[in-house]
């Protein structure tokens, strides 16, 4: 049997990306990363995408655990990438986009093995 | 207009938060624990550490009942009042057979006997230490101690309703919480610790909100009685015989009578459940006319707090009652409500999610009184230079934050060191590990009033590090299986354990490792009395979040 931690670590890649990418739609955030400011269009597709990634996530969670358990881990889930998602870009903004590559990845690797339903 | 309503909201958040947030830091804490309180108690009675670690088996059930019956029968005394055959779960992983006594005078319940078989099946374990184990922190952070339980209830009922102003409240001042969700500004003073404020509450909102609005809804009929003394005039009884029928046990008739063979109730079990595994196995009233067998499931991962359970007559072995009764909407919310609060449910890795949610309380908490402290010297700071004494109010505030933020987890550790340490046949063993959590805290607010310098924090944070670290250690000389048996083993529950007491004393070792770096850098003499701006959050967090904190410069305005 797969260990239980495997699709919510999927889960979890899939939130980081997300909340990563909302970081990077704000200001600020984005030009501590890459030192110059984000043009509106591109702030407005990052928050676009940001929302896509933080839907799917919630529906594979829902989807994997069922909508009442899988919303409640979802919630925990979420609260830890944000977590992480701030700690990158207080300590170390600029290697943001390693943990954004890191975690797409991650989630995609699981994803074409079937580690996530 | 909107200035001034934006001034009292933000004075109400001030002040409701900060009257009774020591309180509210006991709450969570000791909250967060009883997360864990099947493990706690399991790492508490060492005993049971090697030998009895048994999964559920399916197809063992008919002997095990068997075995069971006859165990309790010939060896609890005629006037048990219950007896109790407890089946291997997740969490609680043995296999018990536990009887009932009747309560002594001034007792409510009675005190329960438990044997645990080991999982070989040859022999009984039959002494473990006294110890309450994590029920302690579960009692902890709704009944506190030293007092009637009702007044506790009370006071936590009211700091809750005060928790729940302050996060509402919050929410309206915090202008910015999409735009500011992710800023985390370091070594920004005053500034920093408002952002830790506000990211460790931010990010985990609905777990707040959840957690306080669902503890008010726990204990509601306690707080609020009249609509139940309104509908049940006469009988409290009836209403919680209407609201759950399973819950009413008759009384022993004093009839003797042949008790019902346990096993040969089975199939209609499975007719009404089919394969779903059992959790539990209760006979009340054994031997008498009046007796009863209930049959619990184990119900999983369903959100729930309401028992799956089966009521059969303990003499002809007919089938009286069976749950889910017909439910009403409000009593499902209710349950749901309950269920979310108590997280029966969570299987180990959201279980963990919501021990971190919890910290995070803990997090928001402390940052809240630290913050509160940095402010009230600021305040002050033009009379202190001119040599003038510190307030009485800024002392007050900054000792009883020393003596919390860091006397909570000392507390913990020392209730750990007692469990250990203290004979196992010792009478009052149970009672004296409980007063060592809170000799702790008390030593705590002792040093306090010693001093409550960085230099203190950092000594402090220094000792109660090295202690969790210590854990592992302890546990590998006081218990028969060490970390690596317990890796063997695949007892997770309690490696666990011993992870997160190392991981938790590395993080206040490296809090204070950073303090003392700073401690150095800061050695002006006039600094001598800049107080507690440092090292917090009382959790493993994150320990370099924490410590960059403490870098910071304690006394630059906040900026909002």
């Amino acid at each position: 049997m797969m260990p239980a931690f495997i699709p919510v670590l999927g889960i979890l890649g899939l939130s980081y990306l997300s909340l990563a990418l909302f970081a990077l739609a704000k200001f600020g955030h984005f030009k501590d990363v890459f030192k110059r400011p984000p043009s509106q269009w591109q702030s407005r597709l990052l928050t676009l995408f940001a929302w896509l990634l933080l839907i799917i996530s919630l529906s594979t969670c829902a989807h994997g655990q069922g909508w009442t358990y899988g919303s409640i881990l979802f919630m925990g889930i979420i609260s830890l990438a944000a977590m992480l998602v701030i700690l990158t870009l207080s300590y170390s903004p600029r290697h943001l986009p390693v943990g954004i590559v890191t975690s797409s990845v991650l989630t995609g690797t699981l994803l074409l093995s079937g580690g996530i339903q | 207009m909107k200035e001034t309503f934006f001034r009292t909201l933000s004075w109400l958040h001030t002040w409701a938060g900060l009257l009774v947030c020591w309180v509210l830091l006991l709450i969570f804490f000791a909250g967060s624990l009883s997360y864990f309180r099947h493990e706690i108690s399991l790492w508490a009675e060492p005993e049971l550490h090697r030998g009895a670690f048994q999964d559920y088996q399916a197809n063992q059930v008919v002997s095990q009942l068997d075995k069971g019956q006859d165990y309790i029968e010939s060896h609890s005394p005629a006037e048990a009042q219950r007896w109790l055959i407890n089946f291997p779960t997740q969490r609680n992983p043995m296999l018990n057979f536990a009887w009932q006594l009747p309560p002594e005078k001034g007792q409510r319940r009675g005190k329960i006997e438990q044997h645990t078989a080991l999982a070989d099946g040859s022999d009984m374990i039959t002494h473990v230490r006294d110890s309450r184990g994590g029920d302690f922190f579960y009692r902890l952070h709704f009944d506190l101690h030293y007092m009637p339980a009702i007044t506790a209830r009370y006071i936590v009922g009211v700091c809750t309703m005060f928790m729940l102003i302050a996060l509402i409240s919050g929410i309206v001042i915090h202008k910015r919480i999409f735009k500011d969700l992710f800023s985390f500004r370091q070594n920004k003073g005053a500034r920093s610790w408002l952002d830790a404020h506000n990211v460790s509450s931010v990010i985990a909102l609905p777990y707040h909100l959840m957690i306080t609005y669902t503890g008010l809804i726990t204990l509601m009929l306690i707080y609020i009685p009249w609509t139940v003394t309104t509908a049940y005039p006469e009988d409290n009884q009836a209403f919680s015989k209407e609201l759950n029928p399973a819950r009413q046990t008759e009384k022993a008739s004093g009839i003797s009578a042949q008790q019902v063979r346990l096993s040969q109730l089975l199939p209609q079990v499975q007719v009404q459940w089919g394969d779903a595994p059992i959790k539990q196995v209760m006979v009340s009233n054994p031997k008498d006319q009046n007796s009863q067998v209930t049959f619990y499931q184990n119900t999983g991962k369903d959100v729930t707090d309401e028992s799956t359970l089966l009521v059969f007559s303990g003499v002809t072995g007919e089938l009286k009652y069976a749950s889910p009764h017909e439910v009403s909407g409000a009593v499902v919310t209710y349950d749901t409500m309950m269920s979310l609060h108590t997280a029966r449910f969570a299987a180990p890795l959201l279980r963990i999610l919501f021990f971190f949610c919890g910290l995070l309380g803990c997090a928001m908490v402390a940052t809240g009184t630290l913050m509160w402290a940095i402010r009230l010297r600021q305040k002050q700071q033009k009379t202190i230079e001119k040599g003038e004494k510190v307030g009485l109010g800024l002392r007050l505030v900054e000792g009883l934050n020393f003596m919390f933020i860091l006397g909570l987890p000392l507390g913990a550790v020392a209730f750990c060191y007692a469990n250990r340490l203290l004979p196992a046949d010792f009478a009052t063993r149970s009672a004296w590990e409980v007063h060592s959590f809170f000799i702790a805290l008390c030593a705590m607010g002792i040093w306090a009033f010693i001093g409550r310098s960085r230099r203190h924090w950092q000594v402090a944070l220094m000792l109660i590090g090295a202690l969790y670290c210590a854990l592992p250690i302890l546990n590998a000389f006081t218990s028969p299986s060490h970390f690596i048996d317990n890796i063997q083993s695949q007892q997770w529950a309690l490696v666990g354990f011993d992870v997160f007491a190392a991981l938790f004393g590395g993080a206040m070792l490296f809090a204070s490792t950073k303090l003392s770096v700073m401690v150095k850098t800061l050695q002006k003499p006039n600094r001598k009395n800049v107080a507690s701006d440092k090292k917090v959050i009382p959790k493993s967090l994150d320990t370099r979040y924490a410590t960059k904190l403490a870098t910071s410069s304690p006394l630059e305005e906040v900026k909002s």
